[in-house]
């Protein structure tokens, strides 16, 4: 299903998708790009509502916000990529130091690194050096100006972010690229100097079906087997009475 | 890491204590260092009736979001409202200091389905 949704539905999907994993006792990591049908901010779980509207006040734009179930912070959403992962807690085990948790972003890393020196290379490029993060720093609200561990770097600035909720032994990782600077000033001196954009490391304008085609096949190198998630019409009713009952609500937006 | 023995562990990695009609639950050493450094805790009203199995609370480290569950069905009496300020404490002292919340325990017999000390040791030790 290629439809684009809203933002309380994109997250309701998201869920529904964990849910089903955890029902069907799913192995196959089931990955999902994603498009908004509305230009949209999305807020880690435990974000401060007057936070992020802080953040948000000198931005003109209308942007819907959404809670997601993951935690990290704000996400612009519009000229991005964005994409999730559902898949047992095993299918992100490899790193190589102590904390699972920390470790389990490694593997995600590693596909959009493959995936963004692809796209570039395509356009003869030639090469690049996608830098991993060796350390973590913990700056800002904003979730491109917090890199961790195993982040893509380009020029010292992130390329992708990404969160997690863990239930029940499954993983929901929800995760962003930007595809181009986002157009309005006020929201890239927002952002500043600290996220990198996958047009900017391809140095040219990108199609967004080739650079979902190029990152589902890094998703496929660095996870072995994995599958388009199937939204079929169990996901989306179940989609639809979680954007009604939670995504949509003012009580979910405002729990923080 | 740290399994102190007189205390009943969920292959969840929740640990918990009797304390007659109530049980004391928290996260385990080994858990926390799975986390890594917690930064927000959520936990459940007090009242709120849960499940043995069920999500109790959640807490976040790295940007993940992680459900913690209650191994024993029953009402929540007492949490710990002080991590929520000062969530680092359930790193520095999970068992003490950093126990998370009190279920008065609908079904005590629950509690026999929860592993000794000496098998979670065995549960974890290859991970």
């Amino acid at each position: 299903m290629n439809e684009t949704f809203d933002a309380p539905m994109n997250m309701a999907i998201d869920e529904a998708l964990l849910l089903k994993a955890i029902d069907w006792r799913s192995r196959t990591p089931a990955v999902r790009f994603y498009d908004w049908l509305r230009r949209a901010v999305s807020i880690g779980y435990f974000q401060k509502i007057a936070v992020v509207r802080d953040i948000l006040k000198p931005v003109q734009t209308s942007f819907e916000i959404v809670r997601r179930m993951t935690g990290g912070g704000v996400v612009f959403h519009g000229n991005d990529i964005t994409f999730s992962i559902v898949a047992p807690e095993e299918a992100f085990a490899g790193g190589e130091g102590p904390g699972k948790v920390v470790e389990s972003y490694r593997k995600v890393n590693e596909a959009i690194r493959s995936g963004i020196s692809a796209i570039r290379e395509a356009g003869s490029g030639g090469p690049t050096s996608l830098e991993r993060q060796a350390a973590s720093i913990r700056a800002t609200k904003l979730c491109f100006a917090q890199p961790t561990k195993y982040d893509v770097m380009y020029e010292g600035r992130k390329i992708a972010g990404g969160a997690q909720r863990r239930i029940g032994g499954y993983v929901l990782y929800q995760g962003s690229i930007l595809m181009r600077r986002e157009p309005e000033e006020e929201l890239s001196a927002l952002l500043g100097p600290t996220a990198a954009t996958m047009e900017e490391i391809a140095g040219r304008k990108l199609d967004r079906n080739e650079a979902v085609r190029q990152l589902r096949a890094g998703f496929e190198e660095a996870f072995g087997r994995c599958a388009p998630a199937a939204i079929d019409e169990t996901v989306i009713d179940q989609a639809r009475r979680l954007a009604i009952e939670r995504y949509g609500c003012d009580e979910w937006l405002n729990a923080y | 890491m740290k399994t102190p023995a007189e205390l009943q562990y969920a292959k969840s990695h929740e640990w918990m204590k009797v304390e007659g009609k109530n049980a004391r639950i928290g996260i385990t050493d080994f858990a926390q260092h799975e986390l890594t450094d917690v930064v927000f805790v959520e936990l459940p009203k007090i009242g709120k009736e849960v499940k043995a199995g069920g999500q109790a609370a959640v807490i976040e480290s790295v940007k993940t979001a992680v459900d913690v569950y209650s191994p024993v069905s029953g009402k929540i009496v007492e949490v710990n409202g002080g991590l929520e300020n000062d969530p680092g404490t359930l790193n520095r002292d999970p068992y003490g200091t950093g126990w998370m919340f009190v279920v008065q325990m609908a079904k005590p017999e629950e509690a026999g389905a929860l592993m000794a000390a000496a098998d979670y040791e065995k549960l974890t030790s290859g991970k």
